[in-house]
């Protein structure tokens, strides 16, 4: 009669998932009951028998034949950003998106003969545009004054004819 | 950036497919069924590469979609009531006999058993004696406890040990 405690260790024992100190204990007792050991020896034939069973994995270069069919079928990847990356990004976009804007449509006041001064400015990208886009026509020291404040802007005056 | 990355699919790759090849052909064997699921399976690897983050991950991964796709494939066939496709392995001994390496019946019996074991059965099975994974990493894959995997291999050798009729048979 084999004993049953050893009997699970015996498999676990062969398949290299006991401590140390297990291990030790396995072949003790191996050492000391005929019966597991020749139990230990089965299932050693039997796991080694097993790996005897002839798969015939394909060569290389069919593989390599594959690997060309695996990547034509899903040829263009889109790189997904990692999170953190991709926070940075978009500060960086709006930054420059912002500068551009800035820059290039600043606001401009002309003087228009008997209207007195207007607003010339169509596009901003901040809450001002509505204020500035509201204001169609004002003194000359509230257009100075309200660009200074919004847009530092240098007003001039252009000739209504 | 691009070129590392392919790269490091490619010799992963070369790493796993014929570890994967193993896996598929002994669930489902036969040699085309099993090459069809392994390039499924790194298909959609390659298709969602940049979410692993290391060998293990990807691994694991790769594991799991090849046995997925190979219950799938079992499930489907038993569904349209075709039986396993012996031809593979007659024709492998046809190629065995032509190369004058001999056989022994024991090892036709043991492939008999692990064929008849069931699906789950044979996951463990294979995880753990022909890809040498740990219990923990078969639970990882399996989406088990590691008392279960280290229970059910054991059965399994159990199992296959006592339908062999044990030293009556050279074991």
């Amino acid at each position: 009669m084999v004993c049953k405690r050893y009997e699970r260790l015996l498999v676990d024992y062969l398949a290299g998932e006991l401590s140390q100190a297990e291990q030790e204990a396995v072949k003790g007792h191996l050492k000391e009951c005929s019966k597991c050991a020749g139990l230990f020896e089965e299932y050693r034939n039997l796991l080694e028998k097993s790996r005897q069973i002839d798969i015939s994995v394909p060569e290389w270069q069919v593989w390599e034949k594959k690997l060309s069919e695996i990547k034509a079928v899903h040829p263009y990847r889109i790189r997904l950003l990692k999170p953190a990356v991709a926070m940075v990004s978009l500060l960086l976009l709006i930054s420059v998106f912002f500068v551009r804007m800035t820059d290039n449509e600043k606001g401009k006041v002309a003087r228009t003969g008997k209207n007195g001064y207007g607003i010339v400015l169509t596009k901003l990208p901040y809450p001002e545009k509505t204020i500035l886009e509201n204001i169609e026509y004002i003194d000359e020291e509230s257009a100075s004054k309200l660009l200074d404040v919004v847009l530092d802007t240098p007003v001039f005056t252009i000739d209504e004819n | 950036m691009r070129d590392e990355k392919k790269i490091t699919f490619e010799g992963f790759y070369k790493d796993y497919a014929g570890k994967l090849y193993g896996v598929a052909f002994r669930m489902v064997n036969n040699r085309q069924d099993a090459m069809d699921i392994v390039q499924e399976s790194f298909i959609r690897a390659y298709k969602n590469w940049e979410k692993f983050r290391n060998e293990s991950a990807v691994s694991t991964w790769l594991y799991k979609i090849t046995l997925n796709l190979s219950y799938d494939f079992l499930k489907k066939r038993s569904r349209d009531g075709i039986l396993p496709i012996e031809k593979d392995f007659e024709d492998r001994r046809l190629d065995i006999s032509e190369r004058d390496i001999i056989k022994s019946d024991i090892v036709d019996s043991i492939k008999k058993e692990i064929d008849n074991l069931t699906p789950k059965q044979k996951t463990v099975f294979i995880l753990k004696c022909y890809e040498e994974l740990t219990y923990e990493e078969i639970a990882r894959i399996t989406n088990s406890r590691v008392g279960t995997v280290k229970a059910t291999y054991f059965q399994v050798l159990q199992k296959i040990r006592k339908n062999l009729g044990g030293k009556k048979n050279g074991m």
